[in-house]
């Protein structure tokens, strides 16, 4: 059927539907005149109590039923506008306050039929990590995997170091050097081989449980040392060194 | 705001039943009682078609005009049919059962839709015929309600709606074909 038949039926049928809903008005019309033919009969009726009584009782019933969808709606409204206001307050802390979006809480929000509720669930998947108190201008990882905690932080010299562990006994050291420090890493019957941290060369040596990371990074050497923690996890930690500037060096 | 506006659109809405009631119930209660002939059965015909008419008050925008008038008498009428049949336990019998086809119907009523004055001449020759197939046609085309709405208020399956509409537009065609000649 090509287009110009169909625009053709559309148009007869559109033509059709106006015939018909004409021939309804003039019916409508009939019907009007008909009762107002008897108007003296109907206006005469007696209508029974018992069905005023009815009317009203419905209508209380349909005003509490229309109450209930308003509430529904009024709720339903409130809630949008304060999920708005909370999902741009989190927005604009996350992105401009540094503690907030450490300390990043999730939030589960499930809107329900009845009611709208907000949990707010401390995170406990918290892998992001932050540099001990006075390590200005020194390295340290902004990401440890979940159950790990800092046990041990220390300056000493031209190394500074951090140890983390879990409840497992499970390790995590991490060491930065000043490059004049000899360091001495064993290797024997260990598996070596070149990784990329942040697009710097780094060695990898897996020994048993233990797997070791090291490279150079601007002045210094940098040490990563894991037990028992997956080679993927070992890798995302040593990607996520991050440089602690001191306010002078700001 | 949109929580008020939606609180003044319900008390709106409440209030146009009220007086939809207040307005309407006598000639309604008269018509369903002239059907059924009982005080009875017609209160609760009439309770029932406010039921039916409360859940789509949006269809009427004016309460004391024409067009609500006789959407109110036509919703009223169908559901007294519909409880006499039941109490009667009769099955109606639609004026033409022969064809439910409608492959004629619209280049029929084509050929006739540009004589708009015998608009009420057809709507008063249907009506004699069957005032079911008038009121059907008009709750579609003149208020505009789909299938399953007018099923929902006169007690009918969508099926059936499409049905009755299909046999009333075979009727109004041949009332046009045996009129046709009339007006030529």
């Amino acid at each position: 059927m090509n287009k110009s038949v169909i625009a053709d039926k559309e148009y007869k049928d559109k033509l059709e539907d106006n015939f018909l809903a004409h021939i309804g008005f003039e019916y409508a019309d009939m019907i009007c005149d008909d009762l107002d033919r008897n108007k003296d009969q109907w206006q005469e009726i007696e209508i029974p109590d018992s069905l005023d009584t009815w009317f009203n009782d419905f209508h209380k019933l349909y005003m509490q039923r229309m109450n209930r969808r308003t509430f529904m709606k009024r709720l339903m409204t409130k809630a949008a506008i304060f999920i708005l206001f909370f999902v741009a307050i989190n927005y604009f802390l996350i992105t401009n306050v540094e503690a907030y979006r450490k300390q990043f809480i999730k939030t589960v929000v499930n809107i329900q039929q009845s009611f709208t509720q907000i949990d707010f669930i401390p995170n406990d998947n918290q892998n992001s990590a932050s540099s001990p108190e006075g390590w200005d201008d020194l390295y340290y990882l902004s990401y440890i995997p979940k159950g790990f905690k800092m046990i041990e932080n220390k300056i000493s010299g031209p190394v500074a170091y951090i140890n983390y562990a879990n409840d497992k006994g499970d390790k995590i050291a991490f060491q930065q050097y000043y490059m004049h420090v000899t360091m001495q890493i064993d290797t024997e019957e260990a598996e070596v081989s070149d990784v990329y941290v942040n697009n710097i060369l780094a060695k990898l040596v897996k020994k048993d449980d233990s797997k070791i990371m090291y490279w150079i990074q601007d002045d210094r050497v940098i040490y990563v040392q894991t037990r028992n923690v997956s080679l993927s996890e070992t890798i995302k930690i040593a990607n996520s060194i991050k440089l602690n500037e001191s306010e002078n060096s700001k | 705001m949109l929580a008020l506006l939606a609180m003044v659109e319900d008390k709106a809405k409440r209030d146009k039943l009220e007086e939809l009631y207040i307005t309407y119930r006598k000639e309604l209660y008269y018509v369903a009682y002239h059907i059924l002939q009982n005080y009875h059965d017609a209160e609760d015909v009439i309770q029932n078609a406010f039921i039916k008419i409360s859940k789509f008050l949006d269809k009427i925008s004016e309460i004391k005009c024409k067009k609500t008038r006789a959407y109110l008498v036509i919703i009223v009428r169908r559901l007294s049919f519909d409880r006499y049949n039941e109490k009667k336990r009769t099955v109606p019998i639609d004026f033409m059962d022969e064809t439910e086809e409608e492959a004629d119907s619209i280049s029929s009523l084509d050929d006739h839709v540009l004589h708009l004055e015998r608009g009420k001449e057809l709507a008063e020759a249907l009506s004699k015929i069957n005032s079911g197939y008038a009121d059907i046609l008009t709750l579609k085309y003149f208020y505009e309600l789909s299938n399953d709405e007018i099923g929902d208020l006169i007690n009918l399956t969508t099926e059936n709606v499409s049905v009755r509409l299909t046999r009333a537009k075979n009727a109004l065609r041949k009332i046009l074909s045996e009129g046709g000649n009339r007006n030529e």
